[in-house]
This record gives C-alpha cells, structure tokens and sequence, in this order.
C-alpha cells in the first residue's frame, strides 16, 4: 500500500499498487544418479564416551566435513560462512546446553509451583553420576543380527504362534455342539443334486454310518418374495386408495410335477422372447435330525420358480435390473423317538422348569372335557409384524417372547365411506386383533403338563362384549355417536396383552421366572378424519358435500374418495410381582428403595464392617469384620494395660 | 564413692504419686498484663480461623456421593428414519397425535425391549431394546434418530425425579442394514442438588404430547429446550456399528443398550455437614495456638516480665 502522499512519480494519484517481480532463469535439474558419494557409508561414527567428552556438542552439525548453514558452534565453519550467517541458531540446537526448567534453583524467570522452591533441584554436570547408554555398532551379519534379536526379542509381535487346525482332533465317533456336519459325496445317489455339492449321504463323524438324504421340490407360481420390488412407498399410499385388512388367504406350495424323488429337476433356462429364467432356485432349506450325539437323517426343500427379468435400459435413468433374493437355511431338528408313537408334535419348550427371557410363551386352550390343555403351541399369544409397507394387508404376526415388553402395530387407509359404517368397521377391527389372543390359557413354565390345569394361568378378558353392538349410554340412542359424520368411536384400536411374572426360585444362581397371571384388555379410540391441515381432503371425499358447491364436480371426481392413516397396534408389558403376597409394612418402616438415605441410615452405623462396604462380597465382609474386631481388641488391649482412668 | 552413693540414693526414691501445681497470677483491670492477656486471647482464637479460611477450602460448598439410579424406561419413543438422499423420511412415535400429524410417512415398527437387572439389587442396569422398521425395498436407511425417554430417580441425599432422555443418532452415505449401539445414560448437571427434599422441578415431560401442531414434536424445539434444563441425561455411545447390506423383505434393526451406571452426584451440603467440617479444620489450628500462647504466657508471668500477683501455693507466704 502506497499512501497518495507519496512524492515517487510512478505512484503518483494511485491508492494503491503492487509490484510484481520474477526472475525466470534456466531450469537447473541435479542429476542425481551421477552424484558423488561424499563420505564413507560403512565406517560408523565413533561417539566418544560422553561421561567425559559432551557427546552432542553442537546438535546443528548436521554435515560432515561441511558447514552447516546459520549453525555458529560448526567447527567445520570459516570465519567467511559464519559472516554471511543472518543469525545463528539459538538454544540447544545451537550448542547453547543452559536451558533451565523450573526445578531447578538456578531458575530464574517464568512462573514457578510453590513445591519448586522448596524443593527444588540442584543441578551437577559431573560424570561422575553417569550411567550412559551403550554405542552399538550397526549390525551387519545374520549372526549378530540373531544375537541382538534373541537379547532383546519382544514380547508380543505379529508371529503366528498358533497351529492351524484343518482336520478336526477329536476322535470320538459323535457330534458335539459346534462341530462341523461332514456330508460325503457317494457315487450311489439317486437324488440328483440341487447345488454343486450337496450333502447327499451323511457320515458320521469318522464315517462308519451313513444316513440318507431326501429332497423335496416345490415349484411356486408367484416368485414376488424372492425378487427385489420396485415398489415405492408412493406406490403403497395412494391417496384415495383405502386398505383394510389381509384376506387371509394362505397360499400352500405344491410339490413341483417332475418331483417323484427320483427325476432331476430340469436345468434352469432363460427364454430370450419372454426374458423368463425358469426353474430357477429361490430357497433351500435343510433339515437336519438329531438325537443324541448322531444325525439321522436330512431332509432337504428345494424352492423352485420362474422369475421374469426386466429389460435393463440404461438410458433412462433407472435401475429396472431384476435383483434376485437366494434365500438358504439350516435347521435342526430333534427325532423324537416317541413322535411316531403317540402322534403329537414336538413344541419348543421354553425353558425349564421357569421360562428363560426371550422364548415364546407357551399358550393353550381348554379341552372339551375341561380337565386338560389342547393346542399347546406358541400361537395363541401373538402381537402385529408389519409387512413390508407397513399396512395391515401385509402385516403377519409373531409370537409373544417372555421377558420382552413390545409394541407394534400396522395401519389402515380409511375414506369417508369406511366412517358410514361404524359397526362393521368396529366389528373388523376388533375381529382382527382378536385373532391374536386366541389362547385360553399360558403355560406357567416352560415345560407345562397338559394334563395339569394348574401348570396353566388363565387369560383374563373382560372384554368379550359382542362387538356389532354399540355401548348403550343411558339417556341415549344406542349410536347416537356413530351418526355423527367423519368419525367413529370405541374401536379396539390398541390391544394390551399384561403379564405377570414372579421369581419363584433359583437353581444354581439362575433365577426361576414364572408367568403368575395374564390379561387381555383393548383401548377404545375414537378414530376421526381431520378436517383441518394437509389432509382435509378427505373430510370432502363424500362427493355429494360437493354437489352442492355446483360446478365444481372435476374437483370432487379428484378428491373423492381420499383416505387418511389410522393405526392398530398390540402391545404386551412383562411386570414383576412378588412370589409371595408381601407382609404389609408400617409406613416409617418402609424402605421400597433400598437405598442408605443421606449416607447416614442406622444399618451402616459402622460402614466399614458392614455389608453394604463389602459391597456384597461375603469374604471382604469376613475379613473386614475380623480386621474391626482385631482393633477393638487392640483398642481394649491398651486400655486395660495403660489403665488411664483408674 | 560419691556417684556410688547418689545412685543407691535415687533407686531407693519413687515416684509415687504426682499432681500438678496451680499458679495464679492476679492483677487489676487497667494494667499491662490484662492487656497481654486479651490480646493473647484475641491472637489465640482469630488467627485459627483466619488461617483456616484463607488457606482455601474452609466451607464445603459442594460435596459429592455416588448412587445408582433407579431409571425406567418409560416405553415412549420417537423414531425418524431418512429414506432417501433427496429427503425422504419415515416416522413413528408412542405420541398418537404425533402419528396423525405424519399420516402416509409413518411405518410402525416392532419394538421389543427389556430392562435386566444383572445385580439383582432391585434396580435396573441396562435396557434392552430392539427395534424393528419395516422398510420397503425401494426404500434406503441413510440417518437414524430415536428418542427414548425415561424416568430417572435418585433418593439418597435429595429425592430426585425427572423425566429425561436419550437421544440415539446416526447418519451415513452407506444405505444401513441395521444399527448397533450400546451405551450409558450419563447424568448432566449444570447446578449441584439440595441434600435433603423432594426435587421434581424437571419431572415434566419433554415433548408435549397433547400438542396437536408439528413443531412440538421438532426435534430443534426438543433439544432446544432439553439443553436448557439444570438436570439432564446424555446417552454417550463411542462405538455405533452400522452395518449395510439390507436384504430383500428385510426390516431395518436398530438394537440398543442403555447402560444405567452409578453416578457422581454433586450437592449442596447441609448447615451441620457444614459447621461439623469447617470446625474440625478450626480446632486443629486453634490447638497449635493455644499451644504456642500458653508457653507465652507461661514464660512471661513465670519469668514476671509483665508484674503480676502471684497467688503460689509455695509462695503463698512469701508474697503475703
């Protein structure tokens, strides 16, 4: 910046300027390849023993037999350099050694601690204390590179210390928990092979038995699940396109017509004018039996299906590629030998003789004989597992795990008609959430005796009210309510499944968890279009509130029908209650939490010989009680010997 | 034989009995030795709480203890799911106004969670919680938040109950399978509690869920206001795993642990707790003092430099 009151002429009237100047000369490039070695790579320094000589006198000296620049303690240095240096490096590196931290008590300058004073350090440059480290030479040979390594070889390193397992060692003829099934391929099979390497006879582990397989093939009309969709959520939420509930339509898979156990499936082929890939594998499941430590047998389900591949056009700029979901399983199996015998399927026991957390509740209902539990399974207890898209269409249902509080619903698209009959859509929601609580009874452990009713809590639900009929309210109409217009009342929208639960033992420190009691209640909503915001459109969906409005009759064709979100949802809550009915308290006494208020309760009078310092640990509690009883020994002892007051 | 007989004479002398001699030294009002005495009484007494006080940490302002809370989950969540790049997003809270508000956008999942008690002290460690979002295959999970609320109690010093939160957040440009995160519930505190009473000015809820407007359920409005409270709960998690991948049909699954650990508590000590720390630093000064001055004053009314009435029961006679 130049002020205007600068008298050189070639400023003159300006505010400002810049001079730009460079000086562009040659490319000088070191060749580097032709460069001479200065020095002598193998001849190592030889470091004087720095108990008497300063090892390091002058650190800048970096070169040798050069003058390092701006470095004054350089002795290779001519007077010459050192009076072309701008300055000379300062501190240490300059081979000034005199830095002073704050201990020392020659510290003169900056903020010091007060201990600094005090105590401070008195500093001796004397050899005399020296313990110096070693000068190794390089290591050039194998040989010392081996001694030195040996010395001074680290603790842990990279090394791969363990052996590689590749066969299994244990030699026993059974299988263990964890231990790979081996399948073996014979020349014998009959069953053709679904994958490259199928486990068609299985060998014991050593291979003195062999078990045979079956495979069983399905052929599945609809491949959907196992392709990805291009469904998009605007493609599920339509506006005015209302959705309910699921039609219940369970879909068997038949056995493919080739199947009769002996033919090979036909190879899989791509029709190049319908761009069809038929038979393709959608899904493998293996079923492996087991008892005891053997395998007896494997069953095989091979899931068939054409699936029609999209054209991929890349200009258009989306991903219309078919994306195809494989889906592969594993699944053991135990082989009952009593299965055949009295002809009951195996459930899934949950535990016993308590339920662990995370098992399916066992449920049940009453046999026509009422002294027995039938339909024993997991089933009758069972909350909402939303689909996909998150509509009641393709919501299923999972069953109720011990233990776990959960929540979850589905939803549905209702229109202003759905709101014209309240009783239907009453009915139909609660014939749905209905459907999940179909047990009459829970089992109270995880290995219930049918035979036993008191193995079984009853289901309480008192809301069994026949659902067409709606709530008399004295005074009034039976449905008064439901005439309003754009609303519905009492609909079971939200199912609340209680349980109760209660430690009632313990067995090697696991405790013992009992389902005591079980509830079944529903909240009423009162489902209402809004009238109001983004979504008003549906309280107009009734096209004849439009009618009216004349000529508006295009507007009414395209908001008719307008739906709005309305949830359902099924929750289960686990609460623990008390085994036993507990002793009823007087209040100043009652300590419901436990805790030592203010530190300063009576029970940890004496806090170090008490449990709560113990912190549980019954041995420190031991321990710190004879240590306290060891002192007021102690304590007593001199008493009696000193005799201070008598 | 003169140390001979000096010796057999003290080993046949014993102490038998000793009992100290009291010296009274009297004078009247006005004289130079009332005023040592006052003013010795004065060095004696001041200078101890002087000391005391200036030498830093004479009046416990703050103390701390630790205590677990007993914390439940209170079974209210929001959740917000960003679906795509370009602003999609799916929602779903245990508010249902808030769900009314969303309409198409809302996709309820299936929640599970549990509260262990590991200890069996009665009171909850961890929770445990699973959440399962039902997703469209089109549909890609980019950013997670979910809030869960508790409550949260602490009952040593004073009875504390407050509704607060955890705030679970993750984002990132890979479309996620599913989301692990394990964490602990920390207690934040701006102020120090009261020690003894009932405390329940934070006991209100954090989203107003009879709000039937958006911007209750904002999640600006919710943390704007949650910052601002004195007493809060953060949830710390260093290590989220998000994993991608997601296949067909399949839901997004966030799991969760919310650790409950014991915390470090500060709070305001009471008058006693006080009075009983600040005297306990006085009296071990002041015995120092009283010490020093008791051997001034000894040496100055024994020695007489300051002239006194010295009432001596072995110069009783003497002086009378």
């Amino acid at each position: 910046m130049l002020k205007s009151s600068n008298t050189d002429p070639k400023y003159q009237g300006r505010s400002a300027a810049f001079v730009f100047s460079s000086n562009v000369g040659t490319n000088i490039t070191a060749n580097l390849t032709i460069a001479e070695v200065v020095g002598t790579p193998l001849v190592e320094r030889v470091i004087p023993n720095p108990a008497y000589v300063e090892a390091g006198p002058c650190p800048c000296d970096l070169w040798e037999n050069q003058c390092d620049t701006e470095c004054c303690c350089d002795t290779e240095c001519t007077q010459d350099d050192l009076d072309i240096f701008t300055s000379c490096i300062q501190g240490a590196l300059g081979g000034n050694q005199t830095k002073e931290l704050a201990q020392y008590c020659s510290f003169s300058g900056g903020p010091q601690e007060d201990w600094d004073r005090l105590l401070c350090v008195e500093r001796d440059n004397s050899p005399y204390l020296g313990l110096f480290y070693d000068n190794p030479s390089a290591i050039r040979t194998e040989t010392a590179f081996r001694t030195t390594y040996e010395a001074n070889s680290p603790q842990y390193s990279y090394d791969e210390t363990e052996r590689r397992e590749t066969v299994e060692t244990d030699s026993s003829l059974a299988y263990r928990f964890g231990v790979r099934c081996k399948g073996v391929p014979t020349p014998l099979s009959c069953y053709p092979p679904p994958l490259s390497n199928p486990p068609q006879v299985l060998s014991q582990h050593g291979g003195v038995t062999t078990v045979p397989t079956t495979v069983e093939y399905f052929c599945l009309t609809d491949p959907s699940v196992y392709v990805r969709s291009t469904t998009t959520a605007d493609d599920v939420y339509i506006f005015n396109q209302t959705s309910l509930f699921a039609d219940n339509v369970a879909s068997a898979m038949q056995r493919c017509a080739f199947d009769d156990g002996f033919t090979f499936p036909p190879t899989p082929s791509l029709n190049g004018t319908t761009d069809t890939c038929s038979n393709v594998v959608l899904d493998v499941r293996y079923v492996l039996s087991w008892r005891g430590t053997e395998l007896t047998g494997v069953a095989s389900f091979v899931i068939l299906g054409d699936v029609v591949m999209e054209t991929v056009s890349p200009d258009d700029g989306t991903n219309s590629s078919t994306v195809l979901a494989q889906k592969f399983g594993v699944e053991f199996s135990y082989d009952s030998l009593n299965e055949t015998a009295d002809g009951t399927e195996i459930v899934d026991r949950s535990g016993i003789p308590g339920y662990d957390v995370g098992k399916v509740l066992l449920t049940g209902t009453l046999s026509l004989t009422n002294d027995s539990v039938e339909n024993i399974g997991s089933s009758g207890l069972q909350v909402w597992s939303p689909g996909a898209d998150g509509l009641c269409t393709s919501a299923s249902r999972t069953a109720v795990t011990f233990g776990e509080d959960s929540i979850s619903g589905c939803t549905v698209r209702l229109a202003w008609d759905n709101f014209q009959d309240c009783a239907t859509l009453r009915a139909d929601v609660r014939a749905q959430q209905e459907a999940l609580v179909t047990a009459e009874f829970v089992s109270r452990g995880g290995n219930p005796n049918s035979t036993f009713i008191t193995d079984w809590v009853p289901v309480i639900n008192n809301d069994t009210a026949d659902p067409t009929e709606a709530p008399t309210v004295a005074g009034l109409e039976p449905d008064v309510v439901d005439q309003l217009q754009g609303l519905c009342q009492d609909i079971p929208a939200a199912l609340n499944l209680e349980i109760l639960y209660a430690d009632v033992g313990k067995e090697n420190e696991f405790i013992i968890q009992e389902v005591v009691g079980a509830r079944v209640s529903f909240s009423s909503t009162l489902w209402r279009l809004q009238c109001s915001g983004a979504f008003a459109a549906a309280c107009y969906g009734n096209s004849s509130a439009l009618v009216d409005l004349g000529n508006t009759s295009t507007i009414a064709d395209l908001i008719s029908g307008a739906v709005q979100s309305f949830y359902i949802t099924s929750s289960v809550t686990f609460t623990r209650v008390p085994a036993l009915t507990p002793t009823p308290v007087k209040r100043y006494y009652a300590n419901d939490t436990n805790v030592c208020r203010r530190n300063a309760c009576w029970e940890e009078l004496f806090y170090p010989v008490s449990m709560a310092f113990a912190g549980g640990d019954f041995q420190l509690y031991q321990h710190n009680l004879g240590s306290g009883l060891v002192l007021a020994l102690f304590i007593i002892a001199v008493f009696v010997i000193t005799r201070p007051w008598w | 034989m003169r140390s001979h007989s000096s010796r057999s004479k003290k080993m046949a002398v014993l102490e038998i009995y000793a009992h100290p001699v009291l010296h009274r030294y009297k004078t009247s009002i006005c004289t130079k030795a009332t005023v040592f005495v006052f003013a010795c009484f004065l060095l004696t007494f001041i200078p101890p709480i002087l000391v005391a006080y200036r030498s830093q940490g004479f009046w416990q302002r703050e103390a701390t203890y630790r205590e677990q809370p007993d914390v439940s989950f209170k079974h209210q969540i929001l959740l917000l799911l960003q679906t795509s790049q370009t602003g999609d997003y799916l929602v779903w809270s245990t508010y249902q106004n808030f769900n009314q508000l969303q309409q198409g956008r809302v996709r309820v999942p299936l929640v599970k969670s549990r509260e262990e008690d590991s200890n069996r002290d009665g009171k909850s460690d961890a929770l445990q919680m699973t959440v399962e979002v039902p997703l469209l295959d089109t549909e890609e999970v980019y950013s997670v938040d979910l809030l869960l609320f508790f409550q949260y109690r602490l009952y040593i010093f004073s009875t504390f109950t407050m509704e607060c939160m955890a705030y679970l957040h993750h984002t990132s440009p890979l479309p996620g399978a599913d989301l692990t995160v394990a964490g602990d519930l920390r207690l934040h505190q701006k102020y120090p509690l009261g020690h003894t009473g009932r405390d329940t000015r934070f006991n209100t809820s954090i989203i107003d869920s009879t709000s039937i407007f958006p911007s209750a359920y904002d999640l600006r409005t919710i943390f704007e206001s949650y910052s601002g409270r004195n007493v809060s709960t953060n949830f710390l998690t260093y290590y989220p795993v998000w994993r991608t991948g997601r296949a067909t049909g399949q839901p997004f699954v966030i799991s969760a642990t919310v650790r409950y650990p014991e915390e470090t508590i500060l709070y305001k000590p009471g008058f006693w707790q006080l009075i009983k720390w600040g005297w306990v630093q006085y009296i071990s000064i002041l015995l120092v003092f009283l010490f020093v001055f008791d051997r001034i004053k000894t040496f100055v009314f024994e020695n007489q430099i300051l002239n006194t009435i010295v009432d001596s029961p072995t110069k009783k006679f003497k002086q009378g």
